[in-house]
């Protein structure tokens, strides 16, 4: 248990047992924190009694930029320290990511993994590649003179991340800038690249996960058995992303053991 | 730094024939689980392993040219003397993987993870490894000809002896640790900037194009 106020956002289209999966293991071992639904699929019931972020609204696989500013704006009328956006394919396996958090939001306002600052005007990372032209204009609209990246699972966004991009005089610009991106061909993983540039921008504080977490928190491939032992014993290392999905796959059975041990 | 000795602890192989699973040129076994199946020499052009768990699987001399590997765990698998040109390893998982010797010509390994991978020798030629995660990797005498290596991680990586005729090597990160062919460290050295104590980025130069290649070394 810590002072700080946390909400985790789960921001999903479906509801299924690696939902009740993630929920759990956060109840389990980020006790106190509330736990929110972004709903962007088309479900109409609130699952397992949580906070709903409204509004919502249905999106796409690869275009979920616009949930982040529907989940800022939610938050800006509560109190919390900070929020953590998280998602169905990863969970906690153990104790401390709230004293974690709070240590790290001692002196940054936004935590994420890979996070790394100035792309290269060569990259080929396709957030990046496929914003094409859209670059320049971002990078005028955010007046800064480059662009960051990070990955786009569990990012911490502390109170004055939000504060400063809430009272922002860019604000409305960008808002307008996330929901034009929606239009078909422009670019995939917005908010990988917009997030991490907007803390530049905004003038906050910013810092990646420690660097051994960095395979801990992927887009693929799935984490495996050897995965698993390696972030339990890793410090600092407190939930894992991506597990696979099916009941059967043993990652998930052995973290739904390691949840249901800690609730014995 | 690996001596070039594989320490890897092996389990014992599981006989491909034992396994339910049907291994053929242009087979589909996307996401399906081979770890510890021994598939060394067999001809497998074009197969497909996306998503596939493959950790300790042997494919050492297989003939896998073609063949998908996308997001693939390939953990401390064999892989020696495998023909893997114009394979795609995009964000695989090779860690401690054994490349000794492999044809990897003209491969895509883009965000592919290699950390402590074994490719001494491997012939890298025209691969595209931008993004790679190549910490620590055994790349000693590899032929990377003609590859991109646009903002991969070579810290800790040994290249003595490597080839690097036209690699291109734009915002590759690279460290103390690092190990250059001797006839590269120069250029390399005078055309880095330091990040951190220790730790280097090889620039981006010229506005238009990001072709920071090494010239050929004299004949």
């Amino acid at each position: 248990m810590t002072g700080l106020k946390t909400c985790f956002v789960v921001i999903s289209d479906s509801v299924d047992d690696s939902f009740e999966d993630l929920v759990l293991s956060i109840e389990t071992f980020c006790p106190g924190a509330d736990i929110a639904w972004y709903n962007s699929g088309r479900r109409r019931e609130t699952p397992f009694a949580l906070e709903r972020v409204v509004p919502d609204r249905p999106l796409s696989r690869w275009k979920t930029t616009p949930a982040f500013f529907d989940v800022f704006e939610w938050s800006g009328g509560r109190d919390y320290d900070c929020v953590v956006n998280v998602e169905t394919d990863l969970a906690f396996i153990k104790p401390g990511f709230l004293g974690f958090v709070e240590s790290q939001l001692r002196d940054v306002d936004y935590l994420a993994t890979g996070l790394r600052y100035r792309v290269p005007r060569i990259s080929m990372w396709p957030p990046y590649r496929t914003l094409g032209e859209e670059r320049e204009e971002l990078t005028s609209m955010l007046g800064i003179d480059h662009l960051n990246r990070a990955f786009g699972a569990v990012q911490v966004f502390g109170r004055s991340y939000i504060s400063a991009l809430l009272h922002s005089d860019r604000y409305p610009a960008v808002r307008a800038f996330v929901e034009r991106n929606q239009r078909p061909g422009r670019s995939n993983s917005l908010q990988e690249l917009i997030l991490p540039s907007l803390a530049d921008s905004l003038g906050v504080r910013s810092r990646p996960y420690p660097d051994q977490l960095t395979t801990l928190n992927r887009f693929r491939p799935y984490q495996s058995g050897l995965d698993l032992e390696a972030a339990r014993s890793t410090a600092d290392a407190f939930f894992l992303n991506p597990i696979r999905r099916s009941a059967t796959d043993p990652v998930r059975g052995a973290v739904k053991e390691l949840v249901r041990s800690k609730n014995v | 730094m690996s001596d070039g000795i594989h320490a890897v602890a092996w389990k014992p192989p599981v006989p491909a024939e034992s396994t339910s699973e049907k291994y053929f040129h242009g087979a589909d076994l996307g996401g399906k689980d081979a770890s510890g199946a021994d598939l060394s020499d067999k001809g497998l052009r074009g197969i497909s392993f996306s998503n596939a768990t493959l950790i300790e699987t042997i494919l050492r001399t297989a003939d896998l040219s073609g063949a998908s590997f996308s997001s693939a765990d390939l953990s401390r698998a064999d892989l020696g003397m495998a023909f893997l040109s114009g394979a795609f390893l995009g964000w695989a998982k090779l860690s401690e993987a054994d490349l000794n010797g492999a044809n990897l010509r003209g491969a895509d390994l883009r965000e592919a993870n290699l950390a402590g991978a074994f490719l001494n020798g491997a012939d890298l030629s025209g691969a595209f490894l931008g993004d790679a995660d190549l910490q620590n990797a055994d790349l000693r005498r590899a032929r990377l000809d003609g590859a991109d290596l646009r903002e991969a991680n070579l810290a800790g990586a040994n290249l003595e002896g490597a080839s690097l005729r036209g690699t291109l090597l734009a915002e590759v990160r690279w460290s103390d640790g690092t190990r250059w062919p001797g006839d590269a460290e120069e250029a390399i050295n005078g055309m880095s900037r330091t990040e951190s104590s220790g730790v280097f980025t090889i620039n981006d130069q010229g506005l238009a194009s990001a072709d920071i290649r090494l010239p050929p070394p004299l004949e």
